[in-house]
């Protein structure tokens, strides 16, 4: 399948280094111009230094580090600020990101978070999860405001079972040509752990 | 039906006005004796007056920034002096700001373009932090008691963000409160803690009002206007009354529903349309 990504220029930010470079060696395969930034507080930066270097960005995907066992209950005020403060970061990176592509009339935000999202697993990621459902719900609101731009904001939701190489293909599918008019979505790679029918 | 909550002892953050004003007084008619904290002393003792006027010796005040994890823990002080160990909190803090001359400073309506990325945390601190340190903050009582209810007042665009607002804060804070809810509801189960969360549609409150007056003056229509079109928009095609959400509030705090737990239940008249 072509996914229309030649030339494209996508960053990605993440700290887990296998995530990074997984989604960064499937989009070079198809073709994209990557860069990567391991801090989410750096991450508007190097957007901003993408459009110095191409010209333009293309698409920005951040993958949550998945931590398991970290129960909301357990969690202190200084966790869950510290969490949340990705939901900041990631905010201020899309948005370096979002007058060019709404610009150009094309762009594609995606986010790869934990599976815990939509149902509870046994060694959930709960404090990640809270991350992850404010992005869910920024995502609906992103695309209320740009998809009329082109510019598409789907989820990933992974678990710790789930291959990076595995990842990282449903990512560029989502960065993909063809995948213009999925919007605000999320796509579950969990073998079918998740006991939830939608 | 008798809900057995006589003696029972309740917080109730946003006390003073509202939905949480009409949730402390269904819980003060069903005997159970009742915290208000809020920010504002004046209105606090308002809604006390009159709540001590029809139910007499059940309601205290204990003025409080409900963000502030300390002040959080001198509420739960207050209650245990005056009534005892507590056994219900309710969560009920608003979030960002519509109207300033009567809920103070922070950040106002904006949408996913507009609002700056530093929002997401003041809105983090309004409405998740504030739940969750009422509910840590109470949990001790009621794990002792091995009986507890708490509640949070959240707001359907937890589930279904909506479109046509610019509430991208709401949109992006109040799942993450749902989803809190769900796991503390998991966590806490096995102490006989149930932990709910009732997801607010277009109910006829003061902020609401406010609201209304905001979105009249953005759109430049009348305020009936805005009140008409968004009730066509209801298939019950009318608000809600603060009442309503109260007394489902007063059932999931009952004894009757001790195996509900971790759900997040609209009160909207049918506009959430998600399965």
């Amino acid at each position: 399948m072509d996914l229309g990504l030649q030339d494209r220029v996508v960053v990605l930010a993440g700290p887990d280094a296998p995530d990074r470079t997984a989604g960064a060696e499937a989009l070079s395969a198809e073709g994209c111009r990557v860069s990567t930034v391991a801090d989410f507080g750096d991450a508007a930066a190097e957007v901003q230094r993408a459009v110095r270097d191409h010209g333009r960005v293309d698409a920005v995907v951040v993958y949550l580090p998945l931590r398991p066992d970290q129960p909301a209950v357990a969690a202190t005020i200084e966790d869950l600020y510290a969490t949340w403060s990705w939901v900041e970061q990631i905010a201020a990176a899309f948005r370096a990101a979002v007058p060019g592509m709404a610009e150009r009339g094309w762009g594609r935000l995606v986010t790869v978070i934990t599976g815990d999202v939509k149902a509870l697993g046994e060694h959930a990621d709960e404090v990640g999860a809270l991350a992850g459902l404010g992005l869910l719900g920024m995502h609906k609101a992103a695309v209320a405001d740009v998809a009329r731009f082109g510019i598409s904001a789907n989820a990933v939701l992974r678990d710790a079972a789930s291959a990076p190489a595995e990842v990282a293909a449903t990512v560029a599918f989502l960065v993909s040509e063809p995948a213009g008019y999925l919007q605000g979505v999320t796509m579950s790679l969990d073998g079918a752990r998740s006991p939830v029918m939608f | 039906m008798k809900l057995g909550l006589e003696g029972r002892v309740a917080i109730i953050s946003g006390g003073s006005r509202g939905i949480g004003r009409a949730i402390a007084t269904a819980l003060a008619a069903e005997g159970a004796n009742v915290v208000l904290a809020a920010r504002q002393q004046r209105p606090l003792e308002d809604a006390a007056a009159e709540i001590d006027a029809q139910y007499p010796g059940q309601v205290e005040t204990a003025s409080a920034d409900m963000c502030d994890v300390d002040a959080v823990r001198n509420v739960v002080a207050v209650a245990n002096k005056r009534f005892g160990p507590v056994g219900i909190a309710v969560s009920n803090v608003i979030g960002h700001v519509i109207d300033s001359s009567k809920e103070g400073e922070g950040p106002g309506a904006g949408t996913f373009t507009t609002i700056r990325p530093v929002d997401y945390r003041d809105e983090f601190t309004r409405l998740l932090v504030s739940a969750w340190a009422l509910a840590d903050a109470a949990r001790t009582d009621m794990r002792q008691q091995r009986w507890g209810r708490i509640l949070n007042i959240g707001s359907g665009v937890a589930r279904e963000p909506t479109k046509d607002l610019p509430h991208v804060l709401p949109n992006v804070v109040r799942p993450a409160v749902a989803g809190l809810y769900r796991m503390l509801a998991r966590s806490l189960a096995p102490d006989g803690i149930t932990v709910n969360n009732l997801l607010t549609g277009a109910i006829l409150t003061e902020r609401n009002r406010s609201y209304w007056e905001w979105l009249a003056q953005e759109r430049r229509q009348p305020v009936e206007e805005v009140r008409r079109s968004m009730t066509d928009g209801i298939p019950a095609r009318r608000m809600g009354e603060p009442e309503e959400m109260a007394a489902l509030a007063t059932f999931l705090v009952s004894e009757q529903a001790g195996h509900i737990t971790g759900q997040s239940i609209p009160v909207d008249g049918g506009i959430n349309r998600h399965l």
